[in-house]
């Protein structure tokens, strides 16, 4: 699609209520779906490009305009992130380690888990913070996409490669360079059980779920004997055993066993003979060019058009709606095919759709992101702290993250644990659960209280008031950081600013009244009180609740 | 639904070599793909409604992880190689809890207070039961038992396929993990389910009072009201739970019925005691679930001679958790009392233990194991079986381990058919794949 302004929300209708493919009887008196979303193409763009609103990315978007901002976060390498970088190059120097400097740090016993703890904390922190949001959101969607579960055994030295080297390498590039590299890459080798795989006895695991998961979809017409031809084809993808000379401080080999892995192609193992899959032929070359016939099934499949379907699905699925339109990804697979598997036409087809513009109210924010969405809105940053050695030496810098990283997984829902290849699923139904709602409100409340992570841990910086400097959320703090510098002079206008701040929108008037029965206050009634003391309890102790509702309602619960 | 999360910590940590087997293995042994058993993709919603008058037995599910050795709790002492392969934790029949023995088979003398249930028909066992075939890896193990997909077509657990066949009621306590907030593989898929430490700990915080509640209830439902149902109705259910929930007190102040005493320093007892407050605060509870770990007896699992020394101090692990296991079912069955006509328990575990016992008074991972069966329509007071005993003689031994010779599949089958409503039509969807009524040994009567 050329160039010119995102199509507008005008005219659109909420179908969240009415799934295209609702079964059976919804229970009686069921409400007609109206509207909380403000349908401001800005805002409805941040909700589902990025982990959520901020005041700061509001300004960003309106000043470029949305176009531009989307073209800016499609080429992620021209939006500074100077931040970000930071941060990571004084926390988690760690995730550059190949596998060999994995092992040969004295640091680590075997099987630590320290290397899996700084890729899940780091994508926490860069959902959190980095500037590039829609690549941190693809980054996600990938990681799912291409499920290698963390943390897990057999990974725990190499999943932050994966990450590195696969997933974000690839995230905005081409699919067939990031199916190849999973393929070839030693956590996805363990994890689906292909480095195990031989000409005698092959392990149809990733045979399987490449075709299932990673490509065609399980309703491409493929059979039992399809997949036992793509493990044969795929036979010789394995991991060799290295033994460098691991010496201690002594000279002393540290120990004997100690190896690690890299990725080999073993001509030993392959299955030399041609075995057909959906009708193809493949495996043609000797066993000497196995692995030319690997790369060729492999790109094979990525160029299939049942996978840029399913891709385009997928996609549409996570940015639209939980029913996106045939259209939509009708086009958006014709993009995927005319430009060779390039994800960037994919996604610059979505956003530009009038299906997309349209689709406000169409997605629920799972626990991810909606946790990490009040983080952002709520303003809270990492601590500049002071330079430490090595970050295993002082672990504590990373205690505020830690903390989220536990809550997210109490929710079911931290970054990568997935303990399946199929991906955390992406679609509301999957996540309604009474613990699951209950786990967002008592952590809305408990991060806008400062409970936990606590207000006074020095690893997160919880905003300052611009009025007096004071580390919000305590106490009248909160109340400067939230409530514009011209401070309400009614209890209306107070709900409104707060909503404002935190969601970039104003609430109904029936929410808004809500909200203020929930306060015992009416919209008209004056603020008397001595503002400057900020003695009235909505100001002070009290605002914490009045904030969490507004996390806890569906205008943040939708995106 | 809260999604279960790879957690290392919960899985049982093992040392011993995994007798790993291949997806290609598996495939082989469980024949064609069927096209209709193929997961779809989760990408498309749907919602379904059902009636809430169900009629069945609230099922609850004890998850034994870790391999419980199920020779050391129903045992086999009439098996001439059974002294033979355990020599220092084999149990005579002069040992075993009086009232339970017969001529093959007695229960361990830890579990003496479930004794008066087994004489009342009401507590059972199926011996010599297991997975289709053996997997010795903890992981893979419970993956597939909780999953019940033998031919890897499904990413869903058997528990879930239970509430999609039966259908959703609007009940958030319809079907609950106990003791823990992250539900077990057999809830995963697209049904929901509710997980909590505690019934103390399921309230809002910020909420410390019943005034408190009622200020958030109003001002969230009255949020969620114009919502589409994909927001308002969980939100709903949820409001109504933490409402139902308060209304039940806190667990200090409850008072067990018939005499019971749940011990609060175990935690098996404390997430029991919660059950039975929700049966009998009849919320809809259909399907429970706890888990009750550490059976992982490689060593210390406790020589034979101390294993009636209940409340001994010397390190007799078999003992002291069958003894904890045992007084939590007493406590429940007897708080329930008739209330247990409407109630099933049944144990699993990933896999029992190597026949012959090892080197350090324990056992490694094996193959056939015991099941329990607790409730009013239970036919106690006997050890089922498929068949004759298979004997723990060498060349009946597989790879070293009992046989099962009762897939587990059928014993949750006719549980689920006898007792929980579930049709014949609808067991094919729960378990696709399993041995048919004819393999049901007769563990439970149906419900009238």
């Amino acid at each position: 699609m050329g160039a010119g302004a995102l199509v507008t929300a005008a005219g659109g209708t909420s179908l969240l209520a009415v799934p295209a493919q609702a079964a059976t009887p919804k229970p009686p008196g069921s409400p007609t779906s109206h509207r909380y979303l403000a349908t401001d193409p800005v805002l409805h763009l941040i909700r589902r490009a990025t982990y959520g609103y901020t005041p700061t990315l509001e300004k960003e978007v309106r000043a470029v305009g949305t176009r531009t901002w989307l073209e800016q976060q499609l080429a992620p390498s021209t939006v500074s992130d100077t931040t970000m970088d930071a941060i990571l190059a004084k926390h988690f120097p760690r995730l550059n380690w190949t596998i060999r400097q994995v092992w040969d740090t004295n640091q680590f016993t075997n099987y630590s888990g320290d290397m899996m703890t700084d890729t899940l904390l780091a994508t926490v922190a860069r959902s959190l913070w980095s500037k590039r949001q829609l690549f941190e959101v693809m980054v996600e969607f990938w990681s799912n996409h291409l499920n290698v579960t963390c943390p897990s055994d057999s990974v725990w030295d190499n999943r932050h490669l994966y990450d590195r080297d696969v997933i974000r390498k690839h995230a905005l590039g081409n699919f067939k360079d990031m199916l190849l590299a999973s393929a070839k890459h030693p956590a996805m080798l363990n994890y689906l059980n292909q480095a195990e795989s031989t000409k005698d006895q092959p392990n149809e695991n990733y045979g399987r779920e490449v075709l299932e998961l990673h490509t065609v979809g399980v309703d491409a017409g493929y059979d039992e004997n399809d997949i036992y031809a793509s493990a044969k084809i795929l036979t010789g993808l394995t991991l060799k055993n290295l033994k460098p000379p691991y010496d201690d401080n002594s000279g002393n080999p540290k120990n004997a066993s100690w190896t690690h892995l890299e990725y080999y192609y073993d001509t030993t193992i392959h299955y030399p003979s041609p075995v057909q899959v959906m009708g193809h032929t493949f495996n043609t070359h000797k066993a000497s060019g196995g692995e030319a016939d690997a790369n060729a099934y492999l790109l094979w499949l990525a160029r299939h058009p049942k996978t840029a379907q399913r891709l385009a699905l997928k996609l549409a699925t996570h940015f639209v709606s939980d029913n996106p339109p045939d259209s939509l990804v009708t086009r958006m697979a014709n993009a995927y095919t005319a430009n060779d598997t390039a994800i960037v036409p994919v996604l610059r087809t979505l956003f530009t759709s009038r299906e997309f513009a349209t689709s406000v109210e169409q997605k629920v924010k799972r626990p991810y992101e909606d946790i990490v969405g009040a983080l952002r809105t709520l303003g809270v940053t990492q601590s500049p702290l002071p330079d430490v050695p090595a970050v295993s030496d002082d672990p504590s810098w990373r205690d505020g993250l830690q903390a989220i990283y536990w809550q997210l997984q109490d929710m079911g829902h931290a970054p990568m644990n997935w303990p399946q290849p199929d991906g955390y699923p992406d679609v509301a139904v999957s996540w309604q659960s009474s613990s699951g709602l209950l786990g967002r409100w008592s952590t809305h409340m408990s991060h806008v209280a400062g409970w936990w992570p606590s207000a006074s841990d020095k690893t997160l910086t919880w905003p300052k008031s611009p009025v007096d400097g004071k580390k919000y959320p305590n106490q009248s703090s909160l109340a400067r950081y939230l409530l514009p510098a011209t401070l309400p002079k009614t209890w209306g206008s107070y709900v409104d600013g707060l909503a404002v701040r935190l969601l970039g929108q104003t609430l109904r008037p029936e929410h808004k009244t809500a909200v203020l029965a929930f306060m015992g206050k009416s919209a008209t009634g004056a603020i008397t009180q001595d503002l400057t003391a900020y003695n009235d309890g909505w100001f002070s102790w009290q605002m914490p609740k009045v904030v969490a509702l507004i996390l806890d309602s569906p205008y943040h619960e939708m995106r | 639904m809260t999604l279960r999360t790879a957690r290392p910590g919960a899985r049982p940590s093992c040392d011993c070599a995994q007798h790993g087997f291949t997806r290609r293995q598996l495939f082989a042994r469980a024949g064609v793909l069927g096209a209709a058993a193929a997961a779809a993709p989760l990408l498309r919603t749907h919602y379904a409604w059902a009636d809430s008058s169900y009629t069945g037995d609230t099922l609850v599910v004890l998850s034994f992880r870790g391999g419980m050795d199920g020779l050391s709790v129903v045992v086999p002492y009439g098996d001439p190689a059974y002294a033979t392969l355990r020599p220092t934790i084999g149990l005579s029949g002069s040992q075993l809890l009086s009232g339970t023995v017969d001529s093959m088979f007695g229960l361990h003398p830890a579990l003496a207070p479930l004794q008066s249930f087994w004489t009342a028909g009401t507590f059972g066992v199926v011996h010599a039961c297991g997975l289709p075939a053996p997997d010795r890896s903890h992981f893979q193990a419970t993956e597939e038992m909780e999953k019940a997909s033998f031919d890897g077509s499904l990413r869903t657990g058997w528990l879930d396929r239970v509430l999609g066949v039966r259908g959703l009621t609007g009940s958030s306590f319809q079907a609950m993990e106990v003791g823990d907030n992250l539900p077990p593989d057999s809830l995963l898929g697209p049904n929901p389910e509710l997980a909590v430490y505690s019934l103390d700990d399921f309230k809002l915080s910020g909420a410390d009072n019943d005034a408190d509640r009622q200020q958030w209830g109003t001002a969230l439902r009255a949020l969620h009201s114009g919502a589409a149902t994909a927001l308002r109705q969980p939100a709903d259910t949820t409001l109504d739970a933490i409402d139902t929930v308060a209304g039940l007190g806190q667990a200090s102040d409850y008072v067990a019925e018939n005499g019971a005493t749940y011990d609060t320093n175990s935690s098996l007892a404390t997430a029991l005691r919660d059950v039975a407050r929700l049966i009998k605060a009849n919320v809809g509870l259909q399907i429970a679930c706890i888990d009750y770990g550490d059976w992982d007896m490689h060593v210390g699992l406790g020589p034979a001679s101390t294993a009636g020394n209940i409340g001994g101090t010397d390190d007799n692990w078999m003992r002291d958790h069958l003894d904890e296991l045992a007084k939590a079912l007493a406590a429940f069955a007897t708080d329930l009392g008739t209330r247990m006509n409407d109630v099933t328990l049944v144990t699993l575990t990933e896999f029992g233990r190597r026949a012959e016992e090892n080197g350090d008074h324990g056992v490694d991972h094996g193959y056939g194991t015991a099941v329990m069966l607790l409730g009013g329509g239970v036919a106690g007071g006997q050890v089922h079986l498929s068949g004759p005993w298979p004997t723990l003689a060498d060349p009946a031994l597989i790879d070293g381990d009992l046989n099962a010779t009762t897939d587990y599949r059928s014993v949750l089958s006719e549980i689920l058919s006898k007792r929980c409503r579930v049709s014949s039509g609808d067991l094919s969807s729960v378990f696709p794949g399993a041995p048919g009524s004819s393999s049901w040994v007769g563990a439970v009567s149906a419900k009238a």
